[in-house]
């Protein structure tokens, strides 16, 4: 069976025109129609995440098996066990038995989120922090070189600030409560506002996102209008 | 009382030695621990596409049982099947390449996902005009004006850029990458400590998040 590009072409345009429709009708308020796109939507990422699961599944733990049935268990029974009785978490009464693997799916995702942290986030961070005092640095010019160490040096102290801000150690106070270090204190203030900043610029890339988003859909509705007008 | 099949205290130990494997495989150069790390790596990416699995029947068993609670609740959950398997068939029995596959993507997920971006935006537009009715403070108002001059500064304009706002080196450009900087640099370095930290308490068994 062969289907006609432009036909599908055309009731996918349909198709599509309709559901954002439907999706922005949600501005105006809730209903049913929305809903049930919603669950199916829902329905159809549950399905995918099924395929996604099953493409992984297959080649690794279910082709060699099949293939070479001894030597598949033979080799693959470890984490054979671990996803049979990973399985069984899908049954209530059988649920412990999941433990187990459950345990070695945390452990290990445990230590890949602190390597990941640590070789990831925390050491690039902090070599680019402390990249633009670096005196055997290469620059084309002093100018250049000056205006990187001003800009290097704004960045450090910004960092430390916004770090201060996160400095929850205090201290029992003599009238009672407990309050961080004054110097402590001065700084996070500093510390807010460029976290403010940082969240501004990241809310600021969300709304541009958003807006592409609006344009493209906008363009897909005039699209399809003028093909429309266009008699096809 | 009774205790449940595979003790606690079993499960943390299991815990910290598949992590501290792991950990010292990314740490040190030593063969062995590499390998292994390695492989267990391969063995939890297998045992996550399991955990999805079960994730994704517990759901359906879900919609399955409110078939009986009422018509509006069993259409929902007939919404659901049909898009769990439509996405089967497409995805599974025709293939990712496939012409109504491909065409499910464009004609139905895209146009979704894309209005749902949408309606997100004109969420956050309100929510900031609700901030800015409410309070101003000194931090909402650096939120605010860092928003507005990074809107305005990417403001595409035809020939022409405004002043002070647009290009590399204006002076708000140039103020807001090197604050944007230090704000998201101690956010992340913050981000990359906490969870370095609850990592560790987890993996040795001093924090127990899943409660048990």
């Amino acid at each position: 069976m062969s289907l006609d590009f432009l036909t599908l072409d055309f009731f996918g345009s349909v198709l599509g025109v309709a559901l954002t429709l439907l999706v922005l009708s949600y501005l105006i308020r809730d209903h049913f129609l929305l809903r049930f796109l919603l669950y199916g939507y829902v329905g159809l990422m549950a399905g995918f995440a099924v395929v996604l699961a099953f493409n992984i599944l297959y080649p690794s733990l279910i082709l060699p098996i099949l293939a070479d049935p001894i030597g598949g268990i033979t080799q693959l029974a470890i984490p054979l066990a671990l996803c049979s009785l990973l399985f069984l978490k899908a049954f209530p009464r059988l649920s412990p038995l999941g433990n187990l693997s459950l345990a070695f799916l945390v452990g290990v995702g445990l230590a890949a989120l602190i390597g990941g942290a640590i070789q990831g986030t925390l050491i690039p961070q902090i070599r680019a922090t402390i990249q633009p005092f670096d005196i055997h640095r290469q620059a084309t010019a002093t100018e250049e070189r000056l205006s990187g160490l001003v800009q290097g040096l704004l960045i450090l102290l910004g960092t430390i600030t916004t770090l201060a801000y996160f400095h929850f150690g205090a201290r029992p106070q003599v009238r009672g409560g407990v309050r961080r270090a004054e110097w402590i204190e001065s700084l996070s203030r500093i510390g807010q506002l460029l976290i403010a900043i940082a969240l501004g610029l990241i809310f600021a890339g969300l709304l541009k996102a958003g807006f592409v988003a609006l344009i493209e859909r906008t363009q897909a509705l005039l699209q399809f209008v003028i093909t429309l007008q266009r008699g096809l | 009382m009774r205790q449940p099949f595979l003790s606690l205290s079993f499960s943390t130990l299991i815990t910290f030695l598949t992590g501290t494997v792991v950990l010292l495989g990314y740490f040190t150069d030593l063969p062995p621990l590499d390998g292994l790390r390695l492989r267990f790596l391969q063995w939890a990416v297998l045992l996550s596409a399991v955990a999805l699995l079960v994730g994704v029947l517990n759901l359906a068993r879900v919609h399955w049982s409110r078939f009986g609670e009422g018509i509006s609740k069993a259409l929902m959950s007939l919404a659901f099947f049909l898009g769990f398997f439509v996405a089967l068939l497409a995805g599974g029995l025709l293939g990712i390449q496939n012409t109504v596959t491909r065409a499910l993507v464009d004609f139905v997920i895209v146009p979704i996902e894309a209005s749902l971006f949408v309606v997100i935006l004109v969420v956050l537009i309100y929510a900031l005009t609700r901030m800015v009715r409410k309070q101003l403070s000194a931090f909402n108002f650096a939120f605010l004006a860092t928003v507005v001059l990074a809107l305005l500064g990417s403001v595409p304009l035809p020939a022409t850029q405004i002043p002070f706002f647009q290009g590399e080196d204006s002076p708000i450009s140039y103020a807001l990458r090197v604050l944007g900087t230090a704000g998201v640099r101690g956010l992340l370095i913050g981000i990359a400590l906490g969870s370095a930290v609850t990592g560790l308490r987890v993996l040795f068994g001093l924090d127990r998040p899943s409660g048990e």
